[in-house]
């Protein structure tokens, strides 16, 4: 009997001189005891004398009418059946691919062809990133975008010749893109390779565990203040329409701490993706648990609310409160009067309560203020959209729902991955895709204490969060009520 | 040469047809008998190239031919010489009696994965990347054709030896020699990753990365090509019967045999050999008639009479896959090889 055992297979890519050679030649010269073969597209770089580094070809081809999670890489086949004759079996393969590949083929061959899902095993899509120059193609290149929306583990690598803050700045430029994604750093491309090899990225029966923070990444708004109101009227001011209206969410809080921010933030997330009330110039906004749509024009407006208590208010905003000269003031009376700090610019929220500099006397200030990456929604770039939900799923619903995803989102969702909780199931499911390829299973049993909850992940471009969302609204079993 | 090296026939033959048996270092890539029966020739994958003395397994000779892994092996069907190819970029052309090596190539890319001799023995050819290259049978190079768009994934010659066909993603080239286009283009988008050519000319096959087997009848018409498809995994066995009649081809742990007689078989049920337990990974018939050996990964070797449409003999098994099978060209004899470097010669038993 033959030993099925699967290879592994790394996907390595990144543009090019971003360190992919340097990384190469590290694995390979590294004393791991492991036989690695590398195929690489650019033939020549490694310097390594190494008989398993075999020059291929890239040759993408279509095996079905232009369908594109049929498009393989038909080099990676010819050369992976070939280094499957031999007696002893390689230990692992790195391909690595040209600095203008699009990861998808490479990754689609693991999936299609018969052959090599029997004798490898995709292992994981690793990202070198040049820290410095990765800038001038992150917003125009789809390739590299590409290469950051399919990474598994993203190397952000050369950090010494940028500052910490710039890295900073490309790591949360990154995450917003993909995150999901173990970004690393690393100078010369020097990483413990563990971060890098056999990751089982792409295995089903592996421990599959999300990113737990992968929403806190992509939400709805961008800006939280934190308030504390009176039980009087208020207004909030705009000056400003670089859009035609912006969402605010108020959430009641018990206490302002940490805890009870992250559950406001969560009903908020929740409130943002329900129906919206429409909100004109001189109104009253509600003040609780509402999707408010300020319509704003060009000129200073004025909407108005009243907390229905006294207490502590996360308030969500679509955008940052600055992009709109957004100001909260106390109506009629002073009473909370502030002195100004220091007057720079009138009637602008700070957006972070460490850049407090100025203050009108009605002015509220938000006692404490978050920023949040921007979700990108509905534009042509890479994102991830989250959903983290505790509800059982209906498996029916669930399979139509997927189905109709693979086939009209599959080219703009680079990937997906996740755990459900399906309703009458003790098992949890777990998922993952690249573009219309998908593979799920039953996986462990949910254990007695734990939560049992859906986290998903989708890549992509243009994905619309409203639209996932509400798709997998619609999988949720709805529980009837039983009367004795 | 190298010294002779005796060969340790194992204690009890498997099976009554069987002559003897060895141990090679790895996986056997390529087999190939000499014109007159006498030496069977193996390639091994980690690129070791042996002859064995067919009856009375003397070792000929034993060679690192290819510093890196072994390719193809392919001997003359007229004189005691054989052409390996490897993954260093290597064509190497040998003396199969003596072990010399006559003629050294280097191709411009770094894999050969090609070689086959034209039906006179008169030239070989070899796919490297994008190139086929013919060589007269002294190692000349004689043509080159660059016009594929990819990877040649196979090459098979006409009978008469001076034409022959050429398979990359997008189809068929048809080369005549001495010409430096190719005479016919036969399109088909998809990727072809093997390739036959009947033995009368009239058809050329292949099989398909969507599990197909595409046909060309010939002399071609467009539009007149055909597929067989619902195949189980993709067709890389693609076998002639010497008349033309029979088609062979691989389905998983059956054998898939189309009866062609001449004319294309659409609409036929095809013959069905079943008795493997496991993915069938070589077949082949005799060079003469329609019986027809098969193996399988599990290391099963079973021989069929497609007339009758079943086994005719009990099988054998062995231990590991089966990665090579070759008749000698009088159908006499035959040579099986394993991933594991275990080499069989039996007796023909049909």
């Amino acid at each position: 009997m033959e030993n099925k055992k699967a290879i592994p297979v790394t996907v390595l890519t990144g543009f090019l001189g971003s360190g992919k050679t340097t990384l190469l030649n590290r694995i390979l010269s590294e004393n791991h005891g492991k036989k690695i073969a590398v195929i690489e597209n650019e033939f020549g770089e490694v310097g390594v004398d190494n008989e398993l580094v075999i020059g291929a070809d890239e040759e993408i081809f279509e095996m079905n009418n232009g369908c594109i999670c049929c498009t393989v890489r038909g080099d990676l086949i010819r050369i992976l059946d070939q280094l499957m004759k031999r007696k002893d079996k390689l230990d692992y393969i790195i391909v690595e691919t040209t600095g203008m590949a699009n990861p998808a083929p490479v990754a689609q061959t693991f999936w299609v062809d018969d052959d090599i899902k029997e004798s490898y095993s995709l292992d994981a899509i690793v990202t070198i990133v040049d820290a410095k120059h990765v800038w001038q193609h992150i917003d125009d290149s789809s390739e590299c975008k590409e290469q950051i929306a399919f990474a598994d583990v993203i190397l952000l690598n050369k950090t010494d010749l940028v500052t910490e803050d710039e890295l900073n700045k490309l790591e949360k430029r990154i995450k917003s893109m993909n995150s999901q994604a173990k970004i690393h750093r690393s100078k010369d491309a020097i990483i413990d390779l563990s971060n890098i090899l056999n990751i089982n990225a792409f295995d089903l029966d592996a421990k599959v565990e999300l990113n737990p923070e992968f929403l806190i990444e992509e939400v709805p708004f961008e800006w939280c203040g934190i308030f504390d109101f009176e039980n009087k009227e208020y207004q909030l001011k705009t000056s400003e329409d670089p859009d035609p209206s912006i969402d605010i969410v108020f959430v009641a809080m018990k206490e302002n701490t940490e805890s009870e921010i992250t559950k406001a933030k969560k009903a908020a997330i929740k409130i943002f993706s329900e129906t919206y009330k429409e909100v004109k110039n001189d109104k009253f906004l509600n003040s609780n648990r509402t999707l408010n749509r300020l319509l704003i024009e060009d000129k200073e407006q004025v909407f108005y609310f009243k907390p229905n208590k006294k207490g502590c208010y996360a308030v969500f905003t679509q955008h940052g409160p600055d992009e709109f000269n957004m100001v909260f003031e106390m109506s009629g009376e002073n009473i909370n009067a502030q002195k100004p700090l220091i007057g720079i610019k009138k009637h602008i929220i700070p957006t972070s309560i460490e850049n407090l500099k100025m203050i009108n006397p009605n002015q509220v200030n938000p006692i404490k203020a978050i920023e949040y990456a921007h979700s990108h929604e509905h534009d042509n770039t890479v994102t991830s959209v989250g959903i983290e939900d505790d509800s059982a799923l209906s498996i029916q619903k669930v399979n139509e729902w997927i189905s109709y995803l693979l086939q009209n989102r599959g080219t703009d969702i680079f990937r997906m991955k996740g755990i459900m909780h399906i309703d009458g199931n003790d098992e949890r499911f777990v998922f993952q895709g690249v573009h219309m390829l998908f593979d799920g299973k039953a996986d462990r049993k949910w254990k007695p204490d734990e939560r049992r909850r859906n986290q998903i992940i989708f890549i992509g471009k243009n994905l619309n969060r409203e639209e996932l969302l509400s798709g997998f609204k619609k999988c949720i079993v709805k529980k009837q009520l039983n009367f004795a | 040469m190298i010294d002779h090296l005796q060969i340790n026939k194992t204690a009890e033959s498997q099976n009554e047809y069987e002559l003897w048996r060895t141990q090679l270092n790895d996986y056997i890539i390529g087999i190939g008998w000499n014109f007159t029966n006498e030496y069977v020739v193996v390639a091994s994958s980690c690129g070791i190239l042996t002859c064995f003395i067919a009856d009375n397994y003397f070792n000929q000779f034993e060679v690192k031919a290819h510093q890196n892994g072994l390719m193809c092996l392919a001997v003359s069907p007229i004189e005691n010489k054989a052409v390996t190819t490897g993954q260093d970029g290597l064509i190497k052309l040998w003396d199969i009696q003596s072990g010399e090596l006559l003629k050294e190539i280097q191709s411009e890319n770094v894999w050969v994965e090609q070689a086959i001799w034209s039906p006179d023995g008169k030239y070989f050819a070899t796919a490297s990347g994008s190139i086929v290259t013919i060589f007269n049978s002294n190692g000349d190079e004689i043509q080159e054709f660059e016009e594929h768009e990819s990877t040649v994934s196979g090459i098979a010659w006409h009978q008469n030896s001076k034409s022959f066909a050429s398979a990359c993603y997008g189809g068929v080239r048809l080369f005549e020699l001495k010409q430096d286009e190719p005479i016919e283009f036969l399109e088909w988008k998809n990727s072809m990753h093997s390739l036959s050519w009947s033995p009368d000319g009239k058809f050329i096959g292949c099989g398909t990365q969507d599990s197909r087997v595409h046909f060309f009848p010939l002399p071609y018409n467009d539009g007149s090509d055909f597929e067989m498809n619902g195949y189980r995994g993709k067709v890389k066995i693609l076998d002639w019967t010497n008349d033309s009649n029979y088609f062979l081809t691989n389905c998983w742990d059956e054998m898939v045999v189309w009866k062609f007689a001449g004319i294309a078989p659409q609409g036929q049920v095809p013959i069905t050999l079943s008795g493997h337990m496991g993915k069938i990974t070589q077949a082949k018939f005799q060079n003469k008639n329609s019986f027809l050996v098969s193996g399988d990964e599990l290391g099963l070797v079973l021989f069929y009479d497609v007339e009758i449409g079943k086994e005719f003999i009990t099988g054998i098994k062995l231990r590991n896959s089966v990665s090579k099978i070759c008749w000698s060209n009088d159908d006499s004899l035959l040579a099986i090889g394993t991933s594991h470097g275990e080499l069989i010669i039996m007796e023909s038993p049909a």
